[in-house]
């Protein structure tokens, strides 16, 4: 993958209507969490107390608004937005003969346009932890800027997820519309599910491989958290990924246009 | 020299040989007619030879290099304009040709230099910063062959180039691939049912009908040999040959 080829496309990415709408529905949910923080449902605080137990009740129970309540939900949308039509666009707006004759692989193009759309998920999640790293202290009491930092950190590479799945799926399914609908369930399920292994532990191994589970995985070590505690997920996480986009090239290598 | 040689080259779909047993060989440094008219196979053997299908029988090279193991390579030194395309609508014209650029893995300063001599090569200058939904098809086509010849490619392969352009764009699309051919040497491969733009600027032709070749050569020797006066006879006395 050259530089300046996925620089170009990032850019590009960076520009879409679509990168600017998931922008504002990140600013909506930095904005929102105050609000849901102000009076939460009673079986949420319990439920969360007994999930998280932790000397700060209201930071765990923040961590969770912000982590399950918003940005998993928005990282499927986005993740969808952003790398569920990969390829797909290009050939349903009869662009792919032009960008195919050129010298790139099919591969390096789908990993091109994947790892741009990861590059602008990054940056739109990275610029709501940020944002939330200058809201959020006065809002929450006991908020610890290192444990917020480390799981937004890992949690960014759990919702990569959205933008892996979505891109292979489009190579996979080869119909923009199916493949879209296909990754939403998919990623939803995920969510669903992400937190059945605090709440029914005797899940908990199944979920190893739910990339979601992972990234909110530091929730169970707010206050002991250690480097491996982050490390450990991060590694499974990043091998999940590498799997699925390995998984996606090899597809796209026999597309014909 | 030739640019491309192409030898018994087979294309089927769904039990349908779109592309029959096509053999036919393209001299370097003319422009070259590759006629026939909708569905005749053109565009499947133009993206077979640019590595964008693959064949199910024959053999090729282009430039000196296997269609099937050295795509890559042909790719490098190539420029393609499809039939059907469109440009992404939400870039402008100097945005897309440095992302062709890109491609090419040109660096910035080369990049940017290219792009400028394209943008005044082909009179972009006041549409080059508009986005290219926005622009005329004529306009479009312009920097549909700025990018195909971004690269400075050795081979051109134009597929139905001049379809939808005015009598005057037309014109100056003609012209400028007659002087590539003349005062750079670049082959061009001209595919295209319109009869009077291969009498216009081809020396060679080659004529498929239903995914056969119908014949190749020098188009005025194939006139002479069919009593043809004009491309029109030529082509119509091929096509309703009984096979």
């Amino acid at each position: 993958m050259s530089a300046s080829l996925l620089l170009a496309e990032t850019r590009t990415l960076l520009r879409a209507r679509r990168t600017k709408l998931s922008a504002g529905l990140l600013l909506y949910a930095v904005i929102a969490v105050p609000f849901l923080l102000a009076r939460p449902p009673a079986e949420v605080v319990s439920a969360v107390a007994r999930w998280f137990p932790s000397r700060d009740p209201a930071f765990a129970l923040f961590l969770f608004v912000w982590f399950d309540l918003g940005l998993n939900k928005l990282a499927a949308l986005i993740g969808v937005v952003l790398a569920g039509g990969i390829v797909l666009d290009a050939e349903a707006q009869r662009m792919l003969p032009i960008y195919l004759a050129k010298p790139i692989t099919r591969a390096r193009y789908f990993l091109t346009r994947l790892g741009a759309a990861a590059i602008v998920f990054s940056l739109l999640f990275g610029g709501a932890a940020l944002a939330g790293l200058l809201l959020f202290p006065s809002q929450v009491p006991g908020f610890r800027a290192p444990v917020f930092l480390a799981a937004s950190a890992l949690h960014l590479l759990g919702a990569l997820s959205a933008v892996v799945l979505s891109g292979a799926m489009a190579v996979w399914v080869r119909l923009r519309l199916g493949a879209m609908l296909s990754s939403l369930v998919l990623l939803f399920t995920l969510i669903g599910t992400a937190f059945l292994g605090f709440y029914a532990p005797a899940w908990a191994p199944a979920l190893t491989l739910n990339p979601f589970s992972q990234g909110v995985s530091v929730l169970a070590h707010i206050d002991t958290l250690r480097p491996a505690d982050v490390a450990r997920p991060a590694a499974i996480l990043l091998s999940m990924h590498a799997a699925v986009v390995a998984l996606g090239a090899l597809r796209v290598r026999r597309l014909e246009v | 020299m030739e640019a491309i040689r192409v030898e018994e080259l087979t294309r089927r779909y769904g039990g349908v040989d779109v592309v029959d047993h096509v053999s036919f060989r393209v001299p370097e440094g003319k422009v070259f007619g590759f006629m026939g008219h909708n569905g005749a196979g053109k565009t499947t053997t133009l993206r077979m030879l640019l590595g964008l299908c693959w064949p199910t029988s024959g053999r090729g090279e282009v430039l000196g290099c296997d269609i099937v193991r050295e795509s890559l390579a042909i790719r490098r030194l190539t420029g393609f304009l499809p039939a059907e395309y469109s440009l992404p609508r939400e870039m402008t014209a100097v945005q897309f040709l440095h992302y062709v650029a890109a491609m090419f893995d040109m660096g910035s300063g080369e990049s940017r230099r290219r792009v400028a001599e394209l943008v005044e090569l082909f009179g972009i200058g006041p549409y080059a910063n508009r986005k290219l939904a926005s622009l005329s098809t004529g306009m479009a086509q312009k920097v549909g062959l700025a990018q195909a010849v971004l690269n400075r490619p050795r081979l051109l392969l134009l597929d139905e180039p001049t379809a939808g352009l005015d009598p005057l764009g037309r014109h100056d699309f003609l012209q400028y691939i007659r002087g590539l051919a003349r005062d750079e040497g670049v082959t061009v491969l001209f595919s295209t049912h319109i009869l009077g733009d291969i009498e216009s600027i081809c020396e060679d032709v080659a004529i498929l009908h239903q995914g056969r070749l119908l014949a190749a050569g020098q188009l005025a020797a194939l006139k002479a040999e069919h009593a043809a006066a004009t491309m029109d006879d030529l082509y119509l006395q091929l096509v309703r040959r009984p096979s």
